[in-house]
C-alpha cells in the first residue's frame, strides 16, 4: 500500500469560480422524452449544471477565484511561493498552463509551478505534491489550483455524459506553519490497465489529431461524438466507482487507525448520487456528514471536492476545526484518499464567471 | 403488490416496457438500458424492494432473468 503522512502545512484558504450559464438537464434534447430526463436526474441527483461560454478556459475560472482568494486572505501575489495547476483541460498542449497563470496572476519569477493532469483524483494528489513539497517550509505560502471545463471536451450529443459534467475552478491555500501538529495522511492506487474506461484518443502523441477524428460517429443511439472527445465507457467506471473508492478509504482508516466517530465530515468527488451513496452507506456514515453539491453543479471532477467544501460547509470552515476525509476517484484509473484536519480558514463566497 | 409485479413495474417505469418486454430485457440490447439507463434500474429496484445491492449483484445484474437471480440472495421470491 502507498501511503504518505505530510506534516506542518495546513489550508489557509478556498475559493471558487463557476460559470454563469445554468444547463438545466430536464431541458436537455438529448433525452427521448421529459420522463427520461426525470429519472436520470433521480437516479444521478444532478439537475442542472454550470457551463462555460465558448472561448472560456479552465485557466480563466482558476483566476478569478484566485485574485478573489487572495485579496480575501489579504495574501500579495509575491508572496505566493509556488502553484500547482491540476487540470486536463489546459489551454494549450505547450506551455503548461501554470506558468501562464504565474505571468497573468503576477506571481514572482522565482516562483515554483507545475501542471498536473489529473481528473477527478486530483484535489487528493495535487495536496499531496503540495504539501510535500511545502512541509519543510522552504516554500511558504502555495496555491493549488483544480479547474476544469469539462464542458469542452465531452460531446454536447453523448446522452451518457452531457447530464453529468459541468465546469468549475476552485482554489486551494495552504500555508507552511510549524506549530501545526495535525498530519495529512493519503493512501493512493491506480489501475493502469483500466485506462480506457475514460480516454481521449486523439489528440496526444500516440493519435494525432485527423480530419476523421473530427468527424461525428453514431457510437450507439444517443452517443454520438467525435474522436477528439472524451470518451466515458459508463459500466467500466461504474464498477471501478462502487469497489476502489471504499476500499480506498477503509485501507486508510486501517493504516491511519482513524476513528470513524471523530470524523466530521467524508468529502467524495462528486461523481452521481448513487455512486457517492453507496460508498458512504459501506462506511455506515450518517447522511450529514457526507455533503453534496452535485444537484446544482453535477460532477466537476477535480474540482469537486474544493467545491462541495465552498459550497456546503464554507460556515463550518470559517469556524472550529473540521477532521475530514477525502476520496477522489477517476480517469487513469486512479484514486486516492486522505485524511485532514482544518478550520478556520478564509472561505471566499462563490465567484461566477 | 406480489414482488413479481413490483419487478415487472420498475422495469415498465424505468425503461417503458410491457410485461412481455421486460421479460426479456437484456442490458445494451433493450433501449435506453445503458450504463445511464443502468443507474436509474438499479436507484429503483433499491428503492421498490428497500434493499442495498452489493457491488458485485449491480454489476452481474445483466438481464430481467439475472436480476431475479440476484434479488432472491436478498430474501425476495417470486
Amino acid at each position: 500500500m502507498a501511503t504518505l503522512s505530510t506534516t506542518r502545512v495546513k489550508i489557509a484558504g478556498l475559493a471558487a469560480c463557476v460559470p454563469r450559464r445554468i444547463e438545466e438537464n430536464i431541458d436537455l434534447p438529448i433525452f427521448a422524452s421529459r420522463e427520461e430526463a426525470e429519472k436520470t436526474i433521480a437516479s444521478t441527483g444532478i439537475e442542472r449544471r454550470r457551463v462555460c461560454n465558448d472561448g472560456v478556459t479552465a485557466s480563466d475560472l482558476a483566476e478569478k477565484a484566485v485574485v478573489r482568494l487572495l485579496a480575501d486572505l489579504g495574501w500579495s501575489a509575491e508572496s505566493v511561493d509556488c502553484l500547482f495547476f491540476v487540470s486536463m483541460t489546459r489551454d494549450y498542449l505547450a506551455p503548461q498552463t501554470a506558468c501562464i497563470l504565474q505571468g497573468r496572476l503576477g506571481l514572482r519569477e522565482d516562483c515554483f509551478v507545475m501542471d498536473l493532469p489529473l481528473g477527478c483524483s486530483g484535489w487528493v494528489y495535487g495536496m499531496s505534491v503540495a504539501t510535500s513539497m511545502m512541509q519543510t517550509g522552504q516554500f511558504r505560502k502555495g496555491l493549488l489550483i483544480c479547474a476544469e471545463t469539462n464542458t469542452k471536451n465531452r460531446s454536447p450529443k453523448d446522452r451518457s455524459v452531457r447530464p453529468l459534467f459541468g465546469d468549475a475552478a476552485t482554489v486551494t491555500a495552504l500555508e507552511y506553519d510549524a506549530a501545526w501538529d495535525k498530519p495529512m495522511n493519503f493512501v493512493f492506487g491506480v489501475d493502469g490497465k483500466g485506462w480506457e474506461a475514460v480516454h481521449m484518443k486523439f489528440g496526444g502523441m500516440r493519435h494525432p489529431t485527423t480530419v476523421e477524428a473530427l468527424q461525428e460517429v453514431e457510437v450507439e443511439p444517443g452517443i454520438v461524438r467525435k474522436g477528439t472527445d472524451m470518451v466515458v465507457n459508463g459500466m467500466d467506471v461504474f464498477s471501478f466507482a462502487i469497489r476502489r473508492p471504499p476500499a480506498s478509504l477503509k485501507e486508510l482508516i486501517s493504516a491511519c487507525s482513524i476513528d470513524l466517530e471523530s470524523v466530521d465530515y467524508l468529502l467524495l468527488h462528486q461523481a452521481n448520487k448513487f455512486i457517492d451513496e453507496k460508498i458512504r452507506r459501506s462506511l455506515k456514515l450518517p447522511p450529514e456528514k457526507v455533503p453534496y453539491c452535485i444537484r446544482d453543479f453535477g460532477n466537476v471532477t477535480n474540482a469537486s471536492i474544493g467545491l462541495v467544501m465552498v459550497v456546503q460547509l464554507a460556515e463550518r470552515l470559517r469556524g472550529g476545526m473540521c477532521h475530514c476525509l477525502a476520496c477522489g476517484f477517476g480517469v487513469g484509473l486512479a484514486w486516492a484518499s486522505m485524511e485532514f484536519t482544518a478550520g478556520h480558514l478564509v472561505c471566499s463566497e462563490l465567484v461566477e464567471y | 403488490m406480489g414482488n413479481l409485479e413490483k419487478y415487472l413495474g420498475v422495469f415498465e417505469s424505468v425503461f417503458g416496457l410491457s410485461a412481455a418486454e421486460a421479460e426479456t430485457a437484456v442490458f445494451k440490447s433493450t433501449r435506453q438500458w445503458d450504463s445511464v439507463g443502468h443507474v436509474n434500474l438499479m436507484t429503483n429496484i433499491e428503492e421498490a424492494f428497500d434493499i442495498s445491492l452489493e457491488p458485485d449483484d449491480i454489476l452481474d445484474f445483466r438481464s430481467f432473468a439475472m436480476g431475479k437471480e440476484i434479488l432472491s440472495k436478498y430474501g425476495i421470491a417470486f
